[in-house]
């Protein structure tokens, strides 16, 4: 168990416009962290950009365990390996496979964080004690939410008009030896409240946490890309994509404007491009910036089930649309579908379950696919 | 063919010279049992992947270290290089012969001698640890007793221990076994002149997330500054993150060490005090503020302006100490705590008025049994919506087959589900059996609900007719009055039967607002019920023969006290029926071993000797038994039964309060205490009573749940300070509550707006009461509240009991310190 743990705990590492990024997922998929490193964050030159994923074992982690505040420490990224120097002698890790789940993963954050808001912003200190005064248990029975109280944060088990949802607390005493250092600390959730990130601004850098609703549900499953993937149209798509360049300051009006496409269509690009694993986000910025993750571009279909079923019952000719309901027939009986520009819904479980929170149904999908007549 | 060990022992040979090695380690064919036979077979057959099994053994478990050894010790494998082999000797202590010390197998086996160094070097996990190992051995097994031996003995090399000890506490190990090697370091008991040697790693410790670790790290240096060896210029490098550890005790001895060392570099010693300054522990900052009166410069500007502006993050009771670096007063004392919460106020449920949105609404009550609100407006809508049987047919074919799956595997945690599937499948239809034969129904919950879907099936067989009559018009569960006579007139002009359950929960649920205008409304509603509801609502009716009936309506008319008239024409009756139930409550104790259990007895003191017929809903609770309470989707429902009943809450109380310290996982508890926090919910001693003890449950949900019901009083005018102060005053000295959970919640609920931070000083200092000699110890912990909201506040203590109460405490230390704050404050 451990090592599968230690072997989840591998980062992907992007260098593009002199950005520094590492990204990566605790072992159960439902936490992803980020580190942005500005220019102005380290001594030396990023000549290069480029994307590589390393393996960061027992001798790397012990390495950057004994990194204290005071000292120098050198990083060298290169396309197939990453090495830190203490002083003591380089550590060097190789590039390694991506876990299948990361790569799920790695695509729904970023739609997720897409679609995310700011809700609260507090000092670094004020986030350290709040986290200093979360319960130690697991509270990933029930939901709680974070509520300004004051200058500070508290935690509430009713629903508030301006609360952060969140699932399993204790993920966020992965913060605590780095968040008195921030100078801010603002925290973001989806509309649908299910999704949440902790941005911590130490000035030269950021540190994102992004949290899944609850431990049980990795990113990795959450659905979010979906309707982006369905509705893809794929000339914006490969236009979107010559137009990347290793940029850090990608949004879609300023996309539009260069691919003479509507707001949606870029919005859409980038959306797909991000579940291809083409774009990330950046919070801080509301940008995408470029980074390409290592595997088959052909292959993230196949990481959709729900998609991949979507099409099915399209390519079966299951959908049937009687005025602005699709019915569609699967597992023996008819589902029916309204769609509208807000909201969509489904007579199946899956949707009787979710209520949309966990992206689109399959037969939403199929309803979708048909209606654009994609 | 019948098992035999002879038959087993050979078709484990037979995997052996036949399989792959993959089924070789699926079906664990090798294992330790007639190892001697299986380790022949592999000299026998010499299967292909014999050179790689050793390696994979391993790294499929621990165990596998006594195949390997035999398989390594016949000469037919190499030994594997995997880090995981090492674990193997922390696998059963059947690895030394019987008789025999860990000790003496050791000093013989050069493998076990090279392979322990490798356990400085690998975590393990589950059983497979030296920790979890050394935990449930006897001393001759244990391998810290075998290595401090070893290292005596001169077979280990003892600096090699010291050091390697150290480096596994810098590989990022779990607290449980990362404790194994510190203990074991200390062991050791490191000399001054080995500990300057490893001085660099106890540095480096410092910045350890695991606290005990870094506790020893501080200890060993502490050890080195009392004999004048501690490299004072790396303290500054490296202390950091030890003044902010979560352990005050770690902090304020990271700045002893900080202020032995300051002369050295007096100017590095106030940035670290200044980083102290900012822990959250008030002792913390005290000790930083001691240090930096004693090395700041007087002429050190940006110092002074530093420290001043502090008064932010420090304690209220340390900010005067912050006017000598010239702090104004209004940096002095700072509060900012926000206005108060805007009063919640119910909402209005909208009916479900078309067949699409019913089917949507009943896939998702399905799914989410939890929901209450969802159930009484799908219930609510069958009989209100005008469909034909032939469209519910055609639409709901999904719904209906997810409910037949539901339906077919019953489950104990969710009837009010497998109810709602079986009212899925009898709509247009008959209603589905509920088996063979038919169970008799008991008065519990999911027996009270099975009798309302059996009710609304009813309704639904004439749809388009009108509604059941208890869906609430409010998200409270309370049904407008003036709405349920509306919808009483109807009935009664298309001549429905007023059903038990559902005209009993219409009862049950009458709000108290206009009462009135609904009573001069209502004077045309025909026959007993119309007498029922009339008497319900406040008018003058002579009582009518059908018990149930006049039960509700006199608990709906009387929800607070006795029905007298009610009582006279239905006597003997019981609790909750026509009489109001009354309780005492006390906490007992008893011990157990060495033990001391506390234990909360709630005491119907006007029990009938008889109890309530089940046809009388109202009395469901009275008991104080669950009931089948055993889910959240239950505990809601029956929430909703009788807003305004106290019974409910007294099974709730039962439930929390003997569950404090979460000997048993009952995540449902805490959905007790949400129907407090409607504010139609009037408080009562049980109320209170429920409150106050999950102010102090263990289980964050239920605290935390508590600190927003104790918000909610507050803001919407509830709050009884006396009340709930009475409560807990009984519970602090009973041993049944830990004072010091208190404190931390009503800290919580303090901060969140002004009016708050004053109602929790008047209930805390109404806690305060009683007897102080039987006062916890922990009970410092309110007095620390306490003394720093007098000195944020400027209000002095002003309760009269709580000054004697305060006064009265006896021991010294702490609990001196701040009777003698409180009473220089207030007394």
């Amino acid at each position: 168990m451990l090592q599968r743990i230690l072997a989840a705990a591998d980062p992907v590492v992007t260098s593009s416009a002199g950005y520094l990024r590492l990204e990566g997922f605790s072992a159960c998929c439902s936490a992803y962290a980020r580190v942005d490193l500005t220019p102005a964050a380290y001594d030396g030159a990023s000549p290069g950009h480029g994307t590589t994923n390393v393996d960061f074992g027992p001798t790397m982690r012990a390495a950057l365990a004994q990194v204290r505040a005071t000292d120098a420490l050198k990083v060298a990224v290169g396309r197939r390996e990453v090495a830190v120097d203490r002083g003591d002698g380089p550590v060097i890790e190789r590039k390694v496979a991506l876990p299948l789940r990361w790569i799920r993963g790695m695509v729904e954050v970023q739609a997720y964080q897409a679609a995310m808001a700011p809700k609260l912003t507090v000092s670094g200190l004020e986030m350290h004690r709040f986290i200093r005064a979360l319960p130690r248990a697991s509270t990933r029975h029930h939901t709680s939410w974070v509520v300004p109280s004051g200058r500070a944060l508290r935690v509430t088990q009713t629903r508030p008009s301006d609360g952060v949802a969140l699932r399993a607390l204790e993920r966020l005493h992965v913060l605590e030896p780095i968040a008195h250092a921030a100078r801010t600390v603002r925290i973001f959730q989806d509309a649908s409240g299910e999704a949440s990130a902790f941005e911590l601004d130490f000035g030269e850098a950021r540190f994102v946490l992004v949290l899944s609703a609850e431990p049980a549900r990795g990113l990795s499953g959450e659905g979010q890309a979906l309707e982006a993937l369905a509705r893809a149209d794929e000339a914006p798509v490969h236009a979107a994509r010559a137009a990347l360049h290793w940029s850090a300051d990608l949004d879609a009006a300023e996309l539009a404007r260069r691919l003479d496409c509507d707001a949606r269509t870029a919005a859409d690009a980038l959306a797909v491009l991000g579940a291809r694993g083409l774009v990330g986000f950046d919070l801080s910025t509301r940008r995408w910036f470029h980074r390409e993750l290592p595997f088959d571009l052909d292959s993230v279909e196949q990481l959709q089930p729900r998609l991949r079923d979507a099409r099915a019952l399209v390519a079966e000719g299951a959908v049937t649309w009687i005025g602005d309901e699709a019915v569609i027939r699967s597992g023996g009986v008819d589902h029916r579908v309204r769609l509208d520009d807000r909201d969509a819904r489904c007579t199946c479980v899956w949707f009787a379950q979710h209520q949309g929170a966990r992206g689109p149904c399959k037969h939403v999908l199929a309803a979708q696919i048909t209606k654009d007549g994609t | 063919m019948a098992y035999t060990k002879d038959r087993w022992l050979a078709a484990r040979v037979a995997v052996i010279a036949t399989c792959a090695l993959d089924d070789v380690l699926a079906t664990d064919v090798i294992g330790t049992y007639e190892l001697e036979t299986i380790v022949r077979a592999c000299d026998a057959f010499r299967p292909s992947w014999l050179p790689k099994v050793g390696e994979a053994l391993m790294e499929q478990s621990p165990r596998g270290y006594y195949a390997v050894r035999a398989l390594m010790t016949a000469g037919l494998i190499e030994r594997p290089t995997t880090p995981l082999f090492a674990l193997g000797l922390v696998t059963r202590h059947w690895l030394v012969p019987n008789g025999e010390t860990l000790r003496a197998t050791v000093a013989r086996d050069p493998v076990m001698l090279d392979l322990l160094w490798t356990l400085f070097e690998v975590e393990g996990s589950g059983e497979f640890s030296l920790a979890a190992y050394d935990k449930y051995n006897r001393d001759e097994l244990r391998w810290e007793v075998t290595l401090v031996a070893l290292a005596r003995d001169g077979v280990l090399s003892r600096p090699r221990l010291l050091e390697a000890s150290l480096a596994a506490l810098e590989r990022g190990f779990g607290q449980f076994r990362a404790g194994w090697f510190s203990r074991f370091h200390e062991t050791l008991e490191p000399t001054v002149d080995e500990r300057v040697l490893l001085q660099e790693r106890y540095l480096r410790l410092l910045a350890s997330p695991i606290p005990p670790t870094v506790a020893m790290a501080l200890g060993a240096l502490r050890a080195l500054q009392k004999a004048r060896r501690l490299d004072a210029e790396a303290i500054g490098k490296s202390i950091e993150p030890a003044l902010r550890a979560r352990a005050k005790k770690t902090a304020v001895d990271a700045l002893a060490l900080v202020r032995a060392v300051a002369d050295a570099d007096p100017q590095d010693a106030v940035r670290l005090a200044l980083v102290a300054l900012r822990h959250e522990a008030a002792e913390v900052q005290a000790s930083a503020l001691d240090l930096l009166e004693t090395v700041v410069r007087p002429d050190d500007v940006a110092t002074h302006r530093e420290i001043a502006s502090s008064a932010d993050a420090i304690a209220a009771t340390l900010r005067p100490r912050l006017a000598r670096w010239g702090a104004a007063a209004s940096e002095v004392v700072v509060d900012t705590l926000p206005a108060d919460d805007a009063l919640p106020v119910p909402t209005a449920v909208t009916p479900i008025s078309t067949l699409d949105a019913l089917i949507d609404r009943f896939a998702y009550v399905l799914e989410h049994d939890d929901d209450p609100l969802e159930i009484e407006r799908v219930l609510g809508a069958f009989g209100a919506i005008a469909f034909d049987a032939s469209d519910w047919l055609a639409k709901s074919g999904p719904l209906r087959k997810r409910a037949k799956a539901l339906f077919e595997k019953p489950t104990f945690e969710s009837p009010i589900r497998w109810h709602l599937a079986r009212l899925a499948l009898s709509i247009a239809g008959p209603l589905v059996d509920v088996g063979h034969p038919p169970i008799a129904r008991s008065k519990s919950v999911p027996d009270l609900f099975a009798d309302r879907i059996d009710e609304v099936h009813a309704r639904s067989e004439r749809p388009g007719e009108g509604g059941a009559l208890s869906m609430p018009t409010h998200d409270d569960f309370s049904i407008e009055p003036r709405t349920l006579v509306e919808r009483l007139v109807v009935d009664d002009a298309k001549g429905r039967t007023f059903a038990r359950v559902d005209g009993s929960l219409a009862l049950l649920r009458l709000a108290e607002s206009h009462r009135a205008e609904a009573l001069v409304t209502a004077a045309g509603l025909r026959g007993e019920v119309g007498r029922a509801v009339r008497y319900a609502l406040g008018g003058a009716e002579s009582i009518g023969p059908t018990a149930w009936l006049w039960v509700a309506a006199g608990r709906a008319r009387t929800p607070h006290g006795d029905d007298a008239d009610v009582d006279r024409a239905h006597p003997g009756l019981g609790p909750d029926a026509a009489t109001l139930a009354r309780r005492t409550w006390q906490v007992t104790s008893f011990t157990s071993g060495p033990y001391l259990h506390h234990t909360l007895e709630i005491t119907l003191t006007n029990a009938a000797k008889e109890p309530a017929p089940r046809t009388f809903v109202s009395t469901a609770f009275v008991d104080g038994r669950r009931h089948g309470l055993h889910s959240v989707a239950l505990i809601r429902w029956a929430s909703t039964l009788w807003p305004a009943g106290a019974s409910f809450f007294a099974v709730g109380t039962s439930a929390i309060g003997n569950n404090l310290d979460w000997w048993e996982a009952q995540w449902a508890n805490r959905a007790f205490l949400e129907p407090l926090l409607r504010p139609s919910c009037r408080m009562m001693e049980m109320h209170w009573l429920l409150l106050a003890l999950a102010l102090a449950a263990k289980e964050p949900g239920e605290s935390g749940l508590a600190t927003d019901v104790l918000l909610a009083t507050i803001a919407d005018g509830r709050f009884d300070a006396v009340a709930l102060g009475a409560c807990a005053a009984r519970l602090l000295g009973s041993g049944l509550v830990k004072a010091a959970r208190w404190a931390a919640t009503f800290a919580v609920a303090a901060q969140a707006n002004t009016k708050a931070r004053a109602a929790v000083r008047a209930f805390v200092e109404k806690t305060l009461a009683g007897d102080p000699t039987t006062a916890p110890r922990d009970v410092a912990t309110l007095l620390e509240w306490l003394v720093e909201d007098v000195a944020a506040s400027g209000e002095r203590l002003a309760d009269a009991g709580a000054i004697a109460y305060v006064r009265g405490l006896a021991g010294g230390g702490k609990v001196a310190r701040l009777r003698k704050a409180l009473l220089a404050g207030g007394g």
